[in-house]
């Protein structure tokens, strides 16, 4: 079991981190996320999270080249760290079998 | 091509100033790329707007630059890592360490003895509750001291019409020292007086009994916890009855509460406090003539503006009492006077507060004077630390941590010395209260580690900040070519800390030999009269005609020269401007007086010398109406033969018959004052029997048997009268002893720096002596090389030290007004005494230094 549980905001990002691969910057990340769930991300709380997840041991990042967009400055990729992704596909495995483990009947009911 | 717009400049400079360094860049990015597509997206007006937010919305604290700076160096490791290079030097140059530490232990030992009395006596009468409201009425008198007593018919006047006063107690004029009698054994105790609010008003613990109602019946008393162990073995004796003697008169009282034995704190101390109505009763005539016989203590009530109060006293007084023109009575804080006891005009001028004051100035000067030596010799050895410093600069130490460093270094030092003074300070504290002469009380709370920690780390800051400004601000490249030297200027600056050393020390020098010739003159001046082996006791329970039979009696008693009683105190007491006149005397003139009843023989017993005229004598038949007067007296009336003439006093006119040489009553602090003696009417309030200094204490014996014949109810309480001369001295003997030992701790220290400072001078230099040895200099040559560096700023200490202490001494001196004159010897003797002790510490390292074999400092280059 993990000691710290992640938020449903920070699960979308390390999706979007995993989705992205290697190009995963933070406007390109907040790009990803407003194109695949429509949903409007602020620069500032998604820098949170992704720190914050780094803190924690989710991420990893560096620091690209420097190109002559975005006034010369470079960018921050993150990426996932191997260990992490395992927890993710535990995590998302186990979600699956609660899934499966509805009666049909339930479902079709709603 | 056209500039595309940029995102607004402020906001821009708003972030990269709030956020952290280490985002800094990423996150700027970032918003450049989002403006720049909002720009096209959007339309410039919106994609500013949308920077605005996006900037805004950064601003949170998982963001934002940490508040204590970028770099998070562990700071735990650090401070470890410089006690380590702090411990590692310390054994490296132990001499250095030695002596610093030395120097502060020593620095701190003085300086903790003088805080905790300084603190006991700030703290003297603040015990009691409300002590800020707490007040006395005293009055002028004679223009410069204060009269403390007041009238208790004025006082109770002031109790009805100023609401403002919460409580009133009045007293007598003073402690008086009584007999209680039990069982008829009498004890010889301090007594006070006090109204029914005595213990409402102050303070004072009590053991049993309710402060409400102690005091309230007529002839109650209250007694302390030790007295009533001595006097019944146990405390359990409420309702038990005393007789109280004094003088004539005789009183039975009730015990009516004890209260514990009073703090040391306490500016008061007394065995027992009686119900005021016995005094009331007894001077009944006076007080009610208004006489200025007794205290008054106030408790004002909360917030009342003392001014104010005064004021309204002003006016009471001018109002009642418009014939006196003189200042009228005004309120003092009662805890206040301990410390403010001299007052000029109504405010408070000097007194012991003079003396606390010099016990804080000379403690922060020896602290001082220890500093320095650390400061002196970390700059000293500077020039070996240099490395060290170069390369941690290289590394990247930056200039804030290298002066951590070496403060770390120096209060580790003073917190190592702090601790060691601890112990001593405990080891010999009942020492240091012997040596004062006084108890003081210690009470360990918080401020007082607080006190304790502030004076440590102020030493170990103050100490250790010239160094570490002067030392971390080289310049690396410098250091590691080897091209930096130490300037004129730090050496200038090191000079100069000798010479302030030194000169501190200089000025305690003549301080202490000042004070001690001074002293001496003191003791030594002839008083005008004979005050050795002269003892002197009061009368209780005798009345004229036995004091007279005793008297007689007594002269018999083997190794008794003579026999006499005086009104008052052989030495200074009763002042009064009474009405004295005579002939041609202006009228505006208004001098005080001392003057008092004397029987026959006093003045031949005291050896008073006469000058004109003679003494009281039995040839004459009654001589009620006759005076002598002194020297002064007679230069004040102005005439060169004043036999004869009248002097009256009161209503009453007495004829000169003679005119003593002056003689100094009082201290001689004080002018002689004019003085007259009137013949008493057989009954005195002291006797005084002067005896042969042969057989002292069998003479002593054989006058107690005959005073217990005469007396058998009351011991026979004697004092030497030369050892009450030495009681007014008192304040003057604390001066003494204490620049006496300031100096003996301050000189050491000083010497222990120079001694430190020659040591490095002369290992830094010992290759340049080699090769002047090997060039053939002589031994000579050799020391005045290297003692060069010193006597310019001994010198130069000494002519500042002298003048300093000129002016502080001749302050000193200018409080007596017989005293020596400052000799040009007192100079010169410490002067040379400062000079042998520098020389001698110095020569001893240059002699290591010009007798080593050249080669051996030679020969490694």
């Amino acid at each position: 079991m993990e000691k710290y549980h992640l938020g449903e905001f920070e699960k979308v990002v390390m999706l979007t981190v995993a989705i992205l691969h290697r190009e995963a910057y933070g406007i390109a990340i907040i790009n990803e996320m407003e194109k695949r769930l429509n949903r409007k991300v602020s620069i500032g709380s998604l820098q949170t999270v992704l720190r914050r997840l780094e803190k924690k041991g989710y991420l990893e990042s560096e620091l690209g080249e420097a190109t002559k967009e975005r006034g010369g400055k470079r960018k921050r990729f993150f990426s996932f760290t191997i260990h992490r992704k395992r927890v993710l596909e535990e995590t998302k495995e186990q979600r699956l079998n609660l899934w499966q483990a509805i009666p049909k009947i339930a479902l079709h009911k709603a | 091509m056209k500039l595309s717009p940029k995102p607004p400049k402020l906001l821009l400079s708003f972030f990269r100033w709030f956020c952290h360094p280490d985002y800094l860049e990423d996150l700027e990015g970032d918003l450049f790329e989002r403006f720049d597509q909002n720009l096209h997206d959007k339309g410039k007006n919106k994609a500013k707007w949308l920077f605005t937010l996006n900037v805004l919305q950064l601003f949170r604290p998982s963001l934002i630059k940490p508040l204590e700076g970028i770099k998070k160096l562990n700071p735990l490791g650090m401070l470890n890592h410089n006690l380590k290079v702090s411990i590692r030097n310390f054994k490296r140059y132990q001499t250095s360490f030695l002596i610093n530490l030395i120097g502060l232990v020593v620095g701190l030992v003085a300086s903790l003895f003088i805080y905790l009395w300084v603190n006991h006596e700030m703290r003297m009468d603040t015990f009691h509750e409300d002590s800020g409201q707490l007040y006395r009425l005293v009055s002028d008198a004679a223009g410069n001291e204060t009269l403390l007593n007041s009238s208790p018919r004025f006082a109770g006047q002031l109790r009805s019409e100023i609401p403002e006063i919460q409580l009133m107690v009045n007293s007598s004029w003073g402690q008086l020292e009584s007999i209680l009698v039990l069982n008829r054994e009498a004890y010889s105790l301090k007594g006070e007086f006090g109204s029914k609010d005595f213990f409402k008003l102050f303070s004072y613990p009590l053991l049993t009994g309710n402060a409400e109602s102690l005091l309230v019946q007529p002839n109650s008393i209250v007694i302390s916890e030790s007295t009533a162990i001595k006097l019944f073995n146990s405390t359990d004796v409420i309702g038990q009855t005393l007789e109280w003697r004094w003088y004539s008169a005789v009183e039975k009282v009730t015990i009516t509460g004890i209260y514990r034995d009073l703090p040391l704190t306490s500016s008061s101390q007394f065995d027992y406090v009686l119900s005021f109505n016995i005094f009331e009763q007894r001077f009944k005539e006076r007080i009610e003539r208004g006489n200025r016989n007794g205290r008054t203590f106030i408790k004002l009530a909360k917030g009342t503006s003392v001014e104010q109060v005064n004021a309204k006293i002003f006016e009471i007084s001018r109002r009642d009492y418009p014939e006196n023109t003189s200042r009228p009575p005004f309120l003092i804080g009662y805890s206040d006077y301990y410390l403010h006891n001299l007052y000029e005009n109504g405010r408070p001028n000097g007194g012991r507060i003079a003396l606390v004051q010099l016990f804080i100035a000379i403690g922060v000067l020896i602290i001082l004077i220890a500093c320095i030596n650390f400061m002196n010799l970390s700059t000293a050895r500077a020039a070996l630390r240099t490395k060290e410093i170069g390369v941690r600069k290289v590394i990247g130490a930056h200039r804030r941590s290298l002066i951590y460093q070496y403060l770390t270094e120096s209060c580790t030092l003073s917190f190592l010395a702090g601790i060691i003074a601890i112990v001593f300070v405990a080891l010999l504290f009942p020492y240091f209260q012997q040596l004062i002469g006084q108890k003081i009380s210690v009470e360990p709370d918080l401020n007082m580690i607080f006190v304790f920690l502030g004076i440590v780390s102020i030493t170990g800051i103050v100490a250790g900040s010239y160094p570490a400004l002067y030392l971390s601000g080289f310049n690396p490249l410098l250091i590691l070519k080897g091209k930096l030297t130490t300037s004129n200027k730090d050496q200038w600056l090191r000079q100069g800390l000798v010479v302030f050393q030194f000169g501190a020390s200089l000025v305690l020098i003549i301080s202490v030999l000042v004070v001690y010739h001074q002293m001496k003159y003191v003791q030594n001046k002839s008083l005008g009269y004979k005050s050795d082996n002269i003892l002197n006791f009061e009368t209780v329970g005798m009345n004229a005609q036995k004091q007279q039979a005793f008297l007689s009696e007594v002269k018999n008693v083997p190794g008794v020269v003579k026999a006499s009683g005086i009104s008052h105190a052989l030495f200074g007491a009763q002042k009064s401007s009474a009405n004295i006149t005579w002939e041609g005397k202006d009228p505006e003139q208004d001098i005080w007086f001392e003057w008092g009843y004397v029987d026959y023989d006093m003045l031949e017993l005291l050896k008073i010398k006469l000058d004109k005229g003679r003494f009281f004598s039995r040839e004459f038949g009654n001589e009620n109406a006759k005076v002598v007067i002194n020297k002064t007296t007679q230069k004040l009336i102005g005439v060169d033969n004043p036999i004869g003439l009248k002097l009256s006093v009161g209503d009453s006119s007495y004829e000169i018959i003679g005119v003593m040489s002056d003689f100094h009553f009082q201290s001689l602090h004080e002018q002689i004052k004019p003085t007259f003696f009137l013949l008493n009417n057989g009954w005195s309030m002291k006797l005084a029997i002067s005896i042969t200094a042969q057989n002292r204490h069998q003479c002593i014996q054989y006058i107690e048997e005959m005073y217990k014949k005469f007396n058998p109810e009351n011991s026979f309480d004697y004092s030497f009268h030369d050892q009450e001369v030495q009681e007014r001295y008192k304040n003057d003997e604390k001066v003494a002893t204490l620049s006496k030992y300031a100096s003996t701790l301050a000189i050491p220290i000083s010497c222990l720096g120079l001694f430190g400072l020659v040591s490095f001078v002369a290992e830094r230099r010992s290759k340049e002596m080699s090769i002047r040895k090997v060039l053939g200099a002589s031994p000579s040559s050799l020391i005045g090389a290297l003692s060069k560096d010193f006597t310019l700023p001994l010198s130069l200490s000494t002519i500042i030290g002298s003048l300093i202490s000129i002016y502080l001494m001749s302050n000193w001196l200018a409080g007596f007004a017989y005293r020596i004159e400052l000799e040009w010897w007192f100079f010169a003797f410490s002067i040379v005494l400062l000079f042998l002790f520098a020389l001698l510490i110095s020569t001893v390292q240059i002699i290591k230094t010009i007798t080593t074999n050249p080669i051996d400092s030679i020969r490694d280059e």
